[in-house]
């Protein structure tokens, strides 16, 4: 039952994180060089024009009265109309062709990053002071040191231009073909991932390490346990609560991750499109985009806490 | 006479390459079977190093060796991983000193029996079929003192007292019901009350199943309680080997009658304890002679020199150069 009350409690604070969030986005929009306006319809449009574009907008109505506005918009779904990107499309629209492409992109760099790490970190853990400790340490440090644009650019060049194995450039929808997302989707996915897995890799075999000088695992080996159940089930399992927390973390950087990637591997996704609509000063999508972006982290990391409240009896009971 | 352990001459070393003293030197110690063999000493002399070592438990990098060291009709140092895996639990298990740090803290208690009973349903009918060692661990935990075993089964250790779990820890390992108990301190964190009921559930344990003890105590009256046969140890070695009743009335090394001394006086509860003077060596600064010749009163030229253990008559032994003049003592 408790956990329960943990949830709802935690979902709750979600809501309201939302709404402090969504207020920082708006006002900080407003605070941008530039008018709408004007760049909606150009810089030699009649005053009756660029009045009527405001009204239509409701650029005219106080601040405040806008704020409210936009924000009855998103909660009944209607995130108002792109001004310049796209004139008069709503911006949901935009949101709904591209939402899946970035989700899709995320989810694979998150689970190449977690397998990548798991597998690294586990056998560094293993075989701490060896040779694969210090290929696996030193592979954590270098991803950890590369940006993840310059990655994609190198991914491109030996993976795409030299063996050919993956496009360069584009991407398949999952909705269109998930065997063609998940072949375009590999070099952008594996450039977000590479960085965020040195991170986990190095989180989870110092827990690992940490947790195999932990008293409980001679006591577990004097029961007679096996070396792999008491891996499993004591050092791996007590060491996955801080590996879950990290992951969380990070998975902000990861949004700002598939902002870049989108660009450079030109896939029409949530970040491509916030980055287009602030080249255009379309400030209502970019304000959605933010938005998006915001609820995602305020999700994941809900969506983390209760993990781990699941896995450490500590936090609920 | 046929031992269960028989071990000679055990060495243990963490750090052999910077030439300081090895942390557990020349220990022998036998048990026979269903005998209580208590091993005292203040802490810091190499008792709970001695235990882990025998059940091959000890960090990688320490070193262990010994002349020889027999379990039944085994040699522990020549069994494979595999082997001694097979072996701890079911036939060596121990209880360790500190409890809350024993158990697994994402898993509650009864996950710990679940899983311990699994090491040794096949020689246990009474641990066969679903939910057997449910029945099998309120039963034990009942024994140790605890009435309400279904709701502590059901617990988190971090839901349960330092004294809960110690018992706990206690009827874990007895439900392996192993040959031989190593059992570390095993009820420093309990009230009296409870530590007498423990004390007494082994001594019917040794009658009923024949299991033997190696017993780890700081406590002289508890030993005497408890054990057949006593080993006292100084600075990682054996000073003094005997039964029971021969150590604590007649101790003939000056180490064990100091301890000795300051039991009783703590016992007829004198205002000031006649405890020892000086202070247990590091292994860094380790006197290359007898370990306890820098606090002894006792102390001779000779005692420079490095110290054999004398058999005195039988399993009586002591590591004192004033066992040879009989008399002197």
């Amino acid at each position: 039952m408790k956990i329960l009350q943990y949830i709802l409690l935690r979902v709750s604070g979600v809501l309201l994180t939302t709404l402090v969030g969504a207020a920082v986005v708006f006002f900080a929009m407003q605070a941008m060089p530039g008018d709408p306006a004007l760049s909606a319809l150009g810089e030699h449009a009649s005053p009756e024009a660029i009045a009527r574009f405001r009204a239509e907008h409701h650029l005219d109505a106080p601040l405040a009265q806008q704020f409210l506005h936009w924000l009855w918009g998103i909660m009944s779904a209607d995130l108002g109309q792109s001004m310049t990107l796209a004139s008069d499309v709503p911006i949901s629209h935009l949101l709904v062709a591209r939402i899946p492409n970035t989700v899709f992109i995320g989810i694979y760099a998150i689970l190449l990053a977690l397998m990548l790490a798991m597998t690294m970190g586990t056998i560094a853990a293993i075989k701490h002071g060896k040779a694969p400790d210090t290929i696996a340490t030193s592979f954590a440090v270098l991803g950890v040191s590369m940006p993840d644009f310059w990655l994609g650019f190198v991914l491109i060049l030996v993976f795409a231009l030299t063996l050919g194995l993956f496009p360069a450039y584009g991407f398949e929808s999952p909705l269109v073909s998930f065997a063609g997302a998940l072949h375009s989707g590999f070099l952008p996915a594996l450039a977000v991932a590479a960085p965020m897995a040195a991170v986990f890799a190095r989180t989870l075999r110092s827990a690992l390490l940490e947790n195999m000088r932990k008293d409980y695992v001679t006591v577990a080996r004097s029961f007679g346990f096996s070396r792999s159940f008491v891996f499993w089930n004591y050092i791996f399992r007590n060491s996955i609560i801080a590996f879950v927390v990290i992951v969380g973390l990070q998975v902000r950087y990861l949004l700002g991750g598939v902002v870049v990637i989108e660009r450079v591997f030109g896939i029409p996704g949530i970040g491509s499109l916030m980055v287009d609509a602030a080249f255009a000063r379309d400030y209502a999508v970019v304000q959605a985009c933010a938005i998006v972006f915001l609820v995602t982290v305020l999700v994941v990391n809900l969506v983390v806490d209760i993990v781990c409240a699941l896995l450490d009896p500590k936090r609920t009971r | 006479m046929d031992y269960l352990l028989d071990v000679r001459n055990l060495e243990v070393d963490f750090a052999p390459e910077t030439r300081s003293a090895p942390v557990v030197d020349g220990v022998d110690l036998r048990v026979g079977q269903g005998e209580v063999v208590g091993v005292i000493g203040e802490s810091g002399s190499g008792k709970t190093v001695t235990c882990m070592a025998l059940l091959r438990l000890l960090p990688q990098h320490a070193q262990v060796r010994a002349d020889c060291a027999r379990f039944r009709d085994m040699e522990l140092i020549e069994l494979g991983e595999n082997e001694f895996d097979a072996l701890r639990g079911r036939d060596l298990a121990m209880i360790f000193q500190d409890p809350v740090g024993s158990f697994n803290p994402v898993k509650t208690v009864g996950w710990h029996f679940r899983h311990v009973a699994r090491r040794v349903t096949s020689k246990r009918p009474d641990l066969q079929g679903r939910g057997a060692w449910k029945a099998s661990a309120v039963e034990l935990l009942r024994k140790v003192g605890i009435p309400h075993g279904q709701q502590i089964i059901a617990s988190y250790p971090h839901e349960l007292s330092g004294g809960m779990l110690q018992r706990a820890l206690i009827a874990l390992v007895l439900q392996l019901r192993p040959a031989l108990i190593v059992a570390d301190e095993p009820t420093t964190n309990l009230d009296n009350i409870v530590e007498f009921q423990i004390i007494e559930l082994f001594r019917l344990l040794r009658t009923e199943t024949d299991a033997s003890f190696l017993f780890i105590t700081h406590d002289i009256s508890l030993a005497a309680r408890l054990c057949d046969r006593i080993v006292v140890m100084y600075a990682g070695q054996i000073v003094e080997d005997g039964s029971t009743r021969d150590v604590l009335d007649a101790p003939r090394h000056p180490y064990t009658q100091g301890l000795l001394r300051t039991a009783t006086e703590l016992e007829g509860k004198v205002d000031r304890l006649a405890e020892i003077p000086g202070e247990l060596p590091t292994i860094t600064n380790m006197p290359s002679g007898c370990r306890f010749a820098p606090r002894c009163p006792q102390r001779q030229a000779v005692c420079d020199q490095y110290q054999p253990m004398r058999t005195i008559a039988g399993e009586r032994a002591v590591r004192c150069v004033l066992a040879d003049s009989k008399g002197a003592l």
